[in-house]
């Protein structure tokens, strides 16, 4: 334990002692020297670089290709009492059965659009959320392909936007990109929307049977079985 | 800071001293390999050893100083990954600083175990990042590890950032010079404890960086 070095303790080490008679030939001011270029080099070519302003997100204000003005927030009006936040347990969801909240506000250009009417599938994606830019452009194709029983309607929700470079913003783009032929409901800055349907994780489902109440929630990526499946149980 | 530089610049130039880390650990990997034919590594390991834990202190204080700035300055939530390297990150600041007000080369036996595991979550965020969707099936409501704060050169985002200041951490603890390098084949196994014994061989022997003789050494 006499060997325990104390705090104040300096080990005696050569290299430190001696730096000179460490062998180099390369003096420790040429190092930091070194160091000290590459770090105002650095700045240089950093500080050069920030006239091209490498912002690659959009902006509010911009018009649809038939001119519309877009909006990546629009203001929605809830009616009904929210439903409580999602386990991620879609088998043991104390809101299934709940009557769902009906939400009204517009898509991106400004058209009316209603949801949380049954029998309907309700998708909320985020534009910057890896698993909504899988799973929207395959229910995309399903829907496309039939997936929809008959009366059942299906709409996206874009929802928790960022504003933030690389993330995949403007979520208008996105969705048009997806190829999502639905309605979409444009939910505001504070994703009202999101909150009214217990949004907890993306993407987000909810299925509203016939008479308007929660049939089931889900999170996550779901397979076209899986869909079915929900849809089979809102089916009129 | 921020109004005098905008994030984007800021966000550049870490990104290039990024790559400046990047380019010196390369460097030393390859004078490394080529250790035996040039003497180029002896050199430079003799170089750097006597600054070798000031310059991990640098990196780990930019490197805390450069997250506290995402944070705090630039708004960016740090995501749960993040908040492990910084776990990782942070400590070596005061652990390695004090190692080199004291000279004290055995903090690697601290350090590398830390920056090990930093390293490893670094690696695992990063591919995270460039493969989202291969792990798990759904995206955390407010801030999922899989968004890009920064993404610069088509290959550097912020874990980026984190494992090159890991690894540089590593390497220049590694090179600080050691109390038992004249064995180097137990210097693994000794410990602060038994330094003294081995400083006093060291110090009749004369002063060692490395095991393999140097010229100027030859002739003290």
């Amino acid at each position: 334990m006499s060997n325990r070095p104390k705090l104040g303790d300096r080990p005696t080490i050569p290299g430190y002692q001696e730096p000179k008679g460490s062998g180099s030939s390369i003096p420790v001011w040429a190092i930091v020297g070194a160091i000290a270029a590459v770090v105002v080099l650095a700045g240089v070519i950093a500080l050069a670089s920030s006239g091209g302003d490498e912002d690659t997100g959009g902006v509010d204000g911009n018009t649809s290709a038939d001119g519309a003005p877009v909006s990546e927030f629009r203001p929605v009006e809830v009616e009904g009492a929210a439903l409580s936040e999602f386990s991620g347990e879609p088998n043991n969801d104390d809101a299934i059965g709940q009557p769902a909240p009906v939400v009204s506000g517009a898509n991106f250009v400004g058209d009316d659009v209603t949801v949380g009417e049954g029998p309907a599938m309700l998708v909320f994606g985020a534009h910057w959320c890896p698993h909504c830019q899988k799973e929207v452009p395959l229910l995309a194709q399903w829907i496309d392909g039939g997936l929809l029983p008959d009366g059942v309607s299906a709409s996206l929700v874009s929802t928790a936007v960022k504003e933030q470079p690389n993330s995949n913003f403007p979520p208008s783009t996105w969705v048009a990109d997806t190829g999502w032929n639905q309605p979409v409901l444009t939910d505001s800055a504070g994703s009202e929307a999101g909150a009214a349907y217990g949004l907890a994780g993306f993407p987000y489902f909810v299925f509203i049977d016939a008479d308007g109440n929660v049939a089931r929630r889900a999170s996550g990526e779901l397979s076209q079985q899986q869909v079915q499946e929900y849809l089979a149980e809102i089916t009129p | 800071m921020r109004d005098l530089v905008d994030q984007n610049t800021f966000d550049t130039f870490n990104s290039l001293l990024t790559v400046a880390g990047q380019a010196a650990l390369l460097g030393c990997g390859i004078l490394w390999l080529l250790r035996n034919r040039l003497s180029w590594w002896d050199e430079l390991r003799a170089a750097i050893a006597p600054i070798a834990l000031p310059l991990a202190f640098v990196v780990a204080l930019v490197t805390t100083m450069g997250s506290l700035h995402l944070s705090l300055a630039a708004d960016y939530p740090p995501c749960t990954l993040c908040w492990y390297q910084r776990i990782a990150m942070f400590p070596n600041v005061i652990i390695v600083g004090v190692a080199a007000l004291r000279r004290d080369s055995a903090v690697r036996f601290t350090v590398w175990p830390l920056v090990g595991i930093g390293a490893t979550i670094s690696t695992w965020h990063y591919i995270h990042e460039r493969f989202p969707t291969m792990i798990g099936a759904t995206c955390e409501l407010d801030n999922p590890c899989s968004v890009l704060w920064i993404w610069k050169f088509h290959y550097i985002s912020i874990p980026l950032m984190a494992l090159t200041s890991f690894a540089l951490i590593a390497v220049l603890v590694g090179l600080a010079p050691r109390e038992s390098d004249h064995a180097a084949d137990v210097s693994d196994r000794s410990t602060v404890a038994d330094a003294p014994d081995d400083v006093a061989v060291v110090a009749e022997a004369g002063p060692v960086t490395d095991p393999a003789p140097q010229p100027s050494e030859a002739t003290p």
